[in-house]
């Protein structure tokens, strides 16, 4: 019994000892590094913000408790929304022979973006998962531009794949009088099934309406890729997708990349539209493909 | 006799706009005797469009030898805005004349989902005459029409270890509370 008593107080104290939080955020570039690991597996995070704040924190446990034995969270957003502010995130946990890897980049400029992600390792798993949403803002004529700009890309390495999610905007600063926009992406990568998705979507307040016109005369610019590989030999699981889906050889009936939209007033208050984008990718561990199409 | 014709037809990809300011102003001379100006706007979407405006603003003024000269003014616009795509012919067209007959119509013909359907707004002018035909998802004119206001491009890839699935929605929806 007092061996026993010793030993759980020898584990509270290490504990104590390696759990901590780190806050950070600068309008120069600040990066951090971090490696955790136990006897269950091994954790490691790469930041770094510009014009962007970033706080985490990180339990690593001697023995697995409650589910994990290695845990980090971490929230980051944008400071000035009305300057270039960009958030760069890599976090990767292993378990095993279980590797999951993640990779964002979010920038914007007169928008704002919020970021969470977290980590857990434990004997039996090594898992990811993050989800970031963004709006934009009016410019004003202090800052360098008056558009609204945000892009994101997101890489995720899990169970032998590789998929690349990217997705990007652009708006005129008349833009938030008529319209709301908001986008997001989210990742869950498991050892038995992983996945990945992003949005956006763009509605009208009510007594306008959207249609698709031209690049010259649109108020909103928008679109999203993804790409998947196996992470092996990088053959690609299938071609290059697009949201919308262009016109090409593929697909006849697209409907044209990227989407642009005019606003109008129209005359009954309780009409509005709404134009969403949306891309979803659900994947299991699979042989490795050598021909490279799985359409 | 006087006869003056505008016609302007415009074809284009996502979307079509024409708006035309014209003033006329006549001056006749003692004896004239007839006095006819017929204006057409005409407007055809043949390429499958989203959003469609025409508007023509007409200003015309007519004075006489020894009369009090006379302004007739004609505002008139016919737009479509819809969520999906839509074939539609418009038209403005005026008739000025010295008599007590001169008239404004603004004509729509607009095909949707397969079916075309026809508008028309007609005046006969004395000062002024303001003419709009909007047409757009829950207008009061497309009531008891059955129309889908959703359009939607998926596109899925699928094997035997991933599925995605890419979509693009356009939607027309209406607050609570609404018509």
């Amino acid at each position: 019994m007092i061996l026993r008593g010793s030993g759980l107080a020898i584990k509270a104290l290490l504990f104590l000892f390696i759990s901590y939080v780190y806050v950070f955020s600068g309008s120069s570039t600040v990066s951090i590094s971090c490696n955790y690991y136990n006897d269950d597996g091994e954790l490691s995070e790469d930041v770094s913000v510009e014009n962007a704040g970033f706080a985490g924190n990180v339990v690593i446990l001697p023995y697995e408790v409650q589910g994990f034995s290695i845990f980090s969270e971490g929230k980051g957003q944008t400071a000035d929304v009305h300057s270039n502010s960009e958030l760069s995130h890599k976090i990767s946990a292993t378990s095993g022979e279980t590797t999951n890897e993640l990779q964002v980049d979010l920038k914007s400029e007169n928008a704002r973006y919020s970021w969470e992600n977290k980590g857990t390792v434990s004997p039996d798993q090594a898992d990811l998962s993050c989800t970031s949403q963004g709006t934009i803002s009016p410019g004003d004529s202090g800052g360098e531009s008056e558009l609204s700009e945000a892009s994101s890309r997101l890489q995720a390495t899990s169970l032998g794949k590789t998929i690349t999610a990217e997705s990007a905007l652009r708006a005129s600063p008349a833009t938030t009088a008529v319209a709301s926009v908001e986008w997001g992406l989210g990742a869950k990568l498991g050892t038995h099934e992983s996945m990945l998705n992003q949005y956006t979507s763009i509605r009208s307040h009510p007594g306008y309406l959207t249609f698709p016109t031209s690049q010259q005369v649109g108020f909103i610019t928008t679109g999203m890729t993804l790409e998947g590989q196996y992470a092996e030999n990088g053959t690609p699981l299938f071609t290059k997708r697009y949201v919308p889906v262009p016109k090409d050889e593929e697909h006849p009936e697209g409907f044209g990349f990227p989407l642009t939209l005019g606003v109008m007033k129209v005359e009954d208050d309780s009409v509005y539209m709404e134009n969403k984008l949306k891309m979803s990718m659900k994947w299991q561990e699979g042989d490795v493909e050598t021909t490279g199409d799985g359409e | 006799m006087t006869t003056e014709t505008h016609t302007r037809n415009l074809v284009s990809g996502l979307s079509l706009s024409a708006i035309l300011n014209i003033v006329l102003n006549y001056q006749l001379a003692g004896g004239a005797p007839e006095y006819i100006v017929d204006y057409r706007a005409n407007q055809t979407a043949e390429e499958n469009i989203y959003y469609s405006r025409l508007r023509s603003n007409i200003t015309q003024t007519l004075s006489k030898e020894g009369e009090d000269s006379v302004t007739r003014e004609v505002n008139a616009e016919s737009y479509i805005i819809m969520p999906k795509k839509f074939d539609a012919n418009q038209a403005i067209n005026v008739h000025f004349s010295e008599e007590n007959d001169s008239t404004a119509e603004v004509m729509a013909t607009f095909t949707y989902d397969g079916e075309t359907y026809e508008f028309y707004l007609g005046s006969g002018i004395n000062e002024s005459e303001t003419l709009n035909l909007y047409l757009y998802p829950y207008c009061p004119l497309f009531e008891g029409l059955d129309l889908d206001y959703e359009n939607a491009y998926t596109d899925p890839v699928g094997g035997d270890d991933f599925d995605y699935e890419g979509s693009f929605v356009m939607q027309a929806l209406q607050t609570e509370g609404g018509r």
